[in-house]
């Protein structure tokens, strides 16, 4: 089935009525709660190297006091939001590719059009709006822990004003950033969980457990570029 | 058009379907009358599968027409969200066993039992728990029902897709290759199973198989797929003493005859 | 106690495995044409994907920098700036990340495949080391490949971020060239490509062994292939943090 296909049923899927509850609930559920742990690691260490690396950088210019300032814009931009993307994303899109995908191998998914049920509004569309509900919550959550990492690198690591630090964070932040995040984020989610659910519902029956590994494979990868790529062209968008 | 029973179950009016340049049915007719067990014998891979989707929609073939108790389910069109419900409601005549029984895996087997009663109809949650048991039990599953599908073996597996399959009462049931992969004494259950549901409950039964054994069992009537022809189909006192090269040949077990090893 | 011995179980399985790999490195047959099979696979497979990474990122830093640079009256390093943070940070992580997206999980979902379908078992049985003929090209190829593929990244990155700065946002080509050679040396490349080195080492490790203890059918593939990204981008972040502080205590 062709992308353009697929995004038109699961489109039609997505906004004819309210997906199913337990679906939605259990896949909103294993993406933000599954994917905490992993973002908390991982946006603490980057916004840590953020601080660290923009030091090094600035300080050759002399420019070190302006740290809250980069890590503002730099971080809550542009580095949190679309690392949570990508993050999330593999790990969330993974899934979601992976068990639609094994759905399809063992013939659950021919089983339901069988018994009448119409896979796409069962399977497709809870995952849709599970992922793009999650992910700006997500992006929230990274924007948060990413700068509170930075400021406690800066500050005690690198001997940062704290003041100087937060008040810079204030100039430069505004609300409209936040609210630009928040949009990625939801962007960012509704196609990750297009290009997974894609892919993974595309397995074929005859590749069996390869077919599994295939899915998997191609909706990490075309979701995380997407991202990275959709992301430039909404900044370009916002922030010229 | 082939001579119809009174009210056949299924018809099949000279169907077609090639994949690329692999023709893996060719023209083929037949009539399922009501209330019989037809056995669809051949080699693996030469389009049985293809055919068992056909009828239930699954898969639309190049040419030919199929008829499910009189409504003709190759002219509904699925952009049509009127023949969508009309080809829902149809399927809902079927129940279908897949073959490795296609359980949903994130669910119980009482669950997944109780997924088309709940899906279809309005039943309390005590009927669909007593139909749930008696199902289960029918197949021979008694306590399986808070299990999940990756702890049953596979001959449970199937009899646990068997229970989902009938839970709706429906009037064909389709069964994809039911004793692959079985043991002699497994697949001799599954086949009484079929036997003793078509007697208790009256079903039209489809079975594709490679098995002979299960053919001479259970079958009212048997066909013979090879390389998607049709190359006998009838009441199965006629076909099991046919003297027709390509079905004496798959009945005999014999590595000579037209049938060929790809 | 069982959680503890598993634990246990496991650090000396990933043990064995480590001393297998070296094993395989250093004594015996080497598969070459293999290594360089995987090798040719992952640069065709993974050009693409490194290349739409890391170039919208050049081209994001730019953006966003120039707003600030040009408030502070410092717009002239601009190009300072992207070159300092693709060549040291940027391209190597990013790159890293998707060939770990891109090739690790591919090679783990490969491996994990072979292993559910018993494929390792009958290697074994015809006393052939699994991990000589299946790890180990693999690991080797993306060690060396990562590198490269992270060079042209970099160049991806400090194109763009020009095609931003220059004809886009209006700053002066003459001075974004002119500060671009000055700030740039070998150190910044040194350190992107041993960055990378490690990091596609860590690819090619975390790749084979998950595979190598996929269990569970197909579920089992997909999850060897997942996790196999989600452990090398911790793995590529932690060690990513860990380089930038050392090296600014060197004051490299």
């Amino acid at each position: 089935m062709r992308f353009d296909r697929f995004v038109r049923h699961a489109l039609r899927a997505q906004f004819q009525g309210l997906p199913p509850r337990d679906e939605f609930m259990r896949h909103a559920i294993d993406a933000g709660v599954g994917s905490i742990a992993l973002l908390t690691l991982l946006t603490v260490f980057s916004g840590m190297n953020l601080a660290v690396q923009a030091f090094g950088t600035f300080s050759r210019f002399g420019g070190q006091e302006m740290l809250g300032l980069f890590c503002g814009v730099g971080g809550i931009r542009e580095l949190y939001p679309v690392m949570a993307a990508i993050v999330c994303g593999a790990r969330i899109g993974a899934t979601l590719a992976a068990s639609l995908a094994n759905m399809q191998i063992s013939e659950q998914v021919e089983a339901l059009e069988v018994m009448g049920i119409d896979p796409m509004r069962r399977l497709i569309a809870p995952r849709l709006w599970a992922v793009t509900l999650m992910l700006p919550l997500l992006c929230a959550y990274a924007d948060a822990v990413g700068i509170v990492s930075s400021y406690v690198a800066s500050v005690y690591q690198l001997g940062i004003n704290g003041g100087v630090f937060i008040s810079q964070v204030r100039d430069i932040v505004k609300f409209e950033d936040l609210a630009a995040g928040v949009l990625k984020g939801v962007i960012f989610g509704w196609l990750v969980a297009l290009v997974a659910c894609y892919h993974g519902y595309r397995a074929a029956k005859r590749d069996g457990a390869e077919g599994v590994g295939i899915a998997t494979n191609r909706a990490i990868v075309h979701a995380a570029v997407l991202c990275i790529v959709i992301n430039m062209l909404l900044s370009a968008l916002m922030y010229t | 058009m082939p001579t119809a029973d009174p009210a056949p179950a299924i018809v099949l009016d000279h169907v077609s379907k090639s994949f690329g340049s692999q023709c893996v049915l060719k023209e083929v007719s037949l009539v399922v009358p009501k209330g019989k067990i037809m056995v669809m014998l051949g080699p693996s891979g030469t389009g049985k599968s293809v055919l068992i989707r056909c009828l239930v929609g699954l898969i639309k073939p190049d040419s030919g027409r199929i008829f499910v108790f009189g409504d003709e389910i190759t002219s509904l069109d699925e952009t049509s969200a009127r023949d969508r419900d009309r080809l829902f409601a149809l399927r809902r005549r079927f129940g279908m066993l897949f073959q490795d029984g296609a359980l949903f895996d994130d669910m119980t087997v009482g669950e997944n039992v109780a997924f088309p009663m709940r899906q279809h109809t309005k039943w309390s949650e005590t009927k669909i728990r007593e139909s749930v048991t008696d199902n289960l039990k029918r197949v021979g599953l008694p306590g399986a029902a808070d299990k999940m599908p990756s702890e049953l073996s596979g001959g449970m597996r199937k009899r646990a897709a068997f229970a989902r399959a009938i839970a709706l009462r429906p009037d064909i049931v389709l069964c994809d290759e039911p004793s692959s992969g079985l043991d002699p004494v497994m697949s001799a259950t599954l086949d009484d199973l079929i036997l003793e549901l078509h007697k208790t409950l009256g079903m039209t039964f489809v079975v594709i198989s490679h098995d002979t054994a299960e053919a001479r069992k259970i079958a009212d009537y048997i066909g013979l797929l090879y390389r998607g022809s049709l190359q006998v189909y009838g009441p199965s006192a006629e076909i099991l003493k046919s003297k027709q090269e390509h079905i004496s040949q798959f009945l005999a077990r014999e590595t000579r005859g037209p049938i060929e090893v790809l | 106690m069982t959680p503890v011995l598993r634990l246990l179980e496991c650090l000396g399985a990933v043990a064995f495995y480590l001393f297998s790999i070296v094993r395989a490195l250093f004594i015996g047959p080497r598969y070459l044409n293999e290594t360089v099979r995987v090798a040719d696979l992952l640069v065709r497979r993974c050009l693409i994907p490194v290349g739409l990474a890391v170039a919208p990122v050049g081209a994001v830093i730019a953006l966003q920098s120039v707003h600030i640079l040009r408030s502070m009256g410092t717009e002239g390093l601009l190009s300072s700036l992207l070159a300092t943070s693709v060549f040291r940070e940027f391209s190597p992580a990013l790159a890293s990340v998707m060939v770990a997206a891109q090739a690790g999980s591919s090679i783990a979902a490969r491996i994990g495949t072979m292993k559910v379908r018993g494929q390792i078992d009958a290697l074994a049985v015809m006393s052939v080391d699994p991990v000589r003929y299946v790890v180990v090209p693999g690991l080797v190829a993306c060690a060396f490949i990562t590198p490269l593929l992270n060079v042209l990244a970099t160049i991806l990155g400090i194109f763009s971020g020009w095609v931003f700065a220059v004809p886009i946002c209006g700053v002066d080509h003459g001075t974004f060239m002119v500060n671009l050679y000055s700030q740039v040396s070998m150190i910044d490349l040194y350190v992107g490509l041993s960055k990378c080195l490690v990091f596609g080492t860590a690819v090619g490790l975390i790749a084979g062994y998950l595979g190598l203890n996929t269990t569970g059918g197909a579920t089992g593939v997909g999850r060897a292939a997942n996790n196999t990204v989600v452990y090398t981008i911790v793995f590529i972040l932690v060690a990513d943090y860990a380089a930038s502080m050392l090296l600014l205590s060197l004051e490299l």
